[in-house]
């Protein structure tokens, strides 16, 4: 049998909505054992029953810590004891369990996890780079700079401030002017890593679509979250606490959109997915304004894994995560050493004569 | 309705949503944990400014335990962006720095709208368990490492308290306990006092008590208590602040 552990939690904005992913997996992989990534960025195995609320003042009671070890007998352990797991379902959101850190470390422990690799996360999370990529790939986006002290902006205000890596809505503003944009960029706990700008599209509609490529591609239902919200985007509340309440969600699913937008953005979801190199399932973000479509973000983990995307074509929760589960053990990662046979060694001569 | 885009004033420790088209005469402070966008309905169309207090919202947190007065300090560099005579509008703790703020710059402010704000303290703080205290002493010490402490006071305390991050917890154990008597009997201005007759956080027992102190001293105040409504009254009711704000502009409340 397959030994699953799910993680979740992580030094991030998000550890809380991470906390409510992982808890739904466990929920629906029943033998999966629970590790928690604390906030001061420890690891726990906890009882796999526990509620939220179980989080809300730290680690849980009943936990028992445990040191992830990196090289050939890495992997998880808790003293002598080594917890051994041929797959990690990974529900983290944002900060280093997505962007690439934590897989990096997975990679050079030997262990499979779910979701994408180091660099295929690292380049998800960078809203600059991914943008440029984006665009390179013949897709169109938004105009999205870095704010510097001497970048003048090419656009008009009102700007949005985006922190330039970051999953969430977390630390994004909608400013009057560039002075404002530079001073949040200054203060902005959320932006201090680097902050992108982007023009504030007035009417413009958030349509996003889930997509996942194994076992084989396959796209959700389009779904448009409204903008309902006084603030003028769509919240972190919005987006990614509805799950707490029902009743606060605030979207259509499916979104009404003629058939030529459907084809379009089923389209570019396919050719972001292959151009980033996801795994699992991922959610990418498009804006519709004034007859254009852009890009505007992927997220390689989304909250809930996005699973309440897929109403068309049905599946269920526990179809999404098997399949997540069997992609991550069907690719893991391989260290290449093709090539490195020994010739430039043997034949290589002396180091002082390099240097000479 | 949207809020407006955010703009930075006083060399960017504060954002700000401004509202309307002319220069602004009202200011809107909003309450502990929120932020100015709480007033996007009630400053519609209205000449505003609605700051993000430090520590809240886009607004960097303060680098020292700041009380209300503090806070009024720092909202003293908006006003020259202002026509004067101001009104101030204090929700909640955005009340007690209202309060402050009167107090601190009478020629410029002409009158207070204060909703569901604690003016004057009822009863002395409760003195923590013996427990608690002993944990206290024995993280002061050394026996007790910062990450149990934290916990253990994340189990102690109110839903705000146990929120709050950094210096803010220490903000709000500051203001928490603040009460605001010599500056309510230094009010030179009208003051409209609008409670929600459900507001659990602050009840209304607590307005009529800063009611009677304004009115001893000869302050212009009004309270009205508006049924069906709890704290959070910006939100659920905009309508009735708009409403104390208009007449105050006009200057009939004077």
């Amino acid at each position: 049998m397959t030994r699953i552990a799910t993680v979740f939690g992580g030094p991030s904005p998000e550890h809380d909505v991470s906390v409510s992913t992982g808890l739904q997996a466990l929920r629906v992989l029943p033998e999966s054992d629970s590790i928690y990534w604390s906030m001061a960025g420890d690891w726990h195995l906890t009882p796999s029953n526990l509620e939220l609320s179980d989080f809300a003042d730290g680690v849980p009671k009943k936990s028992r810590r445990l040191d992830l070890l990196v090289g050939p007998a890495g992997g998880y352990r808790a003293g002598r004891k080594q917890f051994k797991y041929d797959v990690l379902v990974n529900c983290f959101h944002g900060g280093p369990g997505e962007d690439g850190t934590v897989q990096g470390i997975w990679d050079m422990a030997g262990i499979c996890y779910t979701g994408p690799g180091a660099a295929a996360s690292s380049l998800g999370m960078d809203k600059l780079i991914f943008s440029a990529a984006v665009r390179t790939a013949g897709m169109s986006t938004v105009k999205r700079r870095l704010i510097t002290t001497r970048l003048v902006p090419d656009f008009d205000p009102p700007y949005i401030v985006k922190p330039r890596s970051g999953g969430s809505s977390i630390g994004i503003a909608v400013v009057d002017d560039y002075e404002t944009a530079q001073a949040l960029s200054r203060s902005s706990p959320h932006l201090m890593d680097g902050a992108v700008i982007e023009p504030y599209l007035d009417g413009a509609r958030d349509l996003q679509i889930a997509v996942r490529r194994h076992p084989q591609l396959e796209l959700s239902a389009i779904e448009e979250p409204t903008r309902s919200d006084s603030r003028g985007i769509l919240t972190y509340r919005e987006k990614y606490l509805a799950w707490a309440n029902s009743q606060e969600v605030v979207r259509q699913l499916p979104a009404e959109v003629p058939d030529h937008l459907d084809n379009e953005i089923r389209e570019q979801a396919v050719a972001v997915a292959d151009l980033v190199g996801i795994r699992g399932i991922s959610r990418v973000d498009f804006l519709a304004h004034e007859g254009n479509l852009y890009v505007n973000e992927i997220n390689t983990l989304p909250g809930s894994l996005a699973a309440y995307l897929w109403i068309d074509p049905p599946r269920t929760r526990e179809q999404l995560l098997r399949g997540m589960v069997s992609e991550a053990l069907a690719n893991p990662r391989v260290f290449n050493t093709a090539g490195a046979d020994g010739t430039a060694l043997r034949g290589g001569g002396a180091i002082a004569a390099k240097l000479a | 309705m949207r809020a407006a885009p955010l703009r930075a004033l006083a060399d960017g420790a504060l954002m700000a949503r401004f509202f309307g088209t002319s220069r602004p005469r009202v200011l809107a402070l909003h309450g502990w944990g929120r932020d100015s966008a709480d007033f996007t309905d009630v400053l519609d169309g209205v000449p505003a400014i609605a700051p993000d207090l430090p520590g809240f919202g886009y607004s960097p947190s303060p680098d020292q335990v700041w009380g209300a007065a503090e806070y009024a300090d720092q909202l003293v560099r908006i006003l020259p962006e202002m026509d004067p005579p101001v009104v101030v509008v204090g929700h909640s703790f955005g009340g007690r720095v209202a309060v402050c703020l009167a107090n601190r710059s009478p020629g410029v402010i002409g009158g207070l709208v204060l909703s569901g704000a604690p003016l004057l303290r009822v009863h002395r703080a409760a003195r923590p368990r013996l427990s608690y205290r002993l944990i206290r002493w024995g993280h002061r010490r050394g026996l007790i490492s910062d990450d149990r402490m934290e916990s253990i006071r994340r189990r102690q305390g109110s839903d705000d308290y146990r929120s709050a991050r950094g210096v803010m917890r220490d903000v709000l154990v500051k203001v928490v306990n603040e009460s605001y008597e010599e500056q309510l009997d230094a009010l030179a201005v009208p003051v409209d006092l609008i409670w929600g007759a459900d507001d659990r956080e602050v009840p209304v027992d607590r307005a009529r008590l800063a009611h009677r102190r304004l009115e001893e001293a000869n302050c212009e105040v009004r309270l009205r208590i508006v049924d069906g409504v709890g704290h959070d009254l910006p939100m659920s009711r905009p309508e009735v602040i708009r409403q104390a704000i208009e007449p105050m502009l006009r200057g009939a409340g004077r």
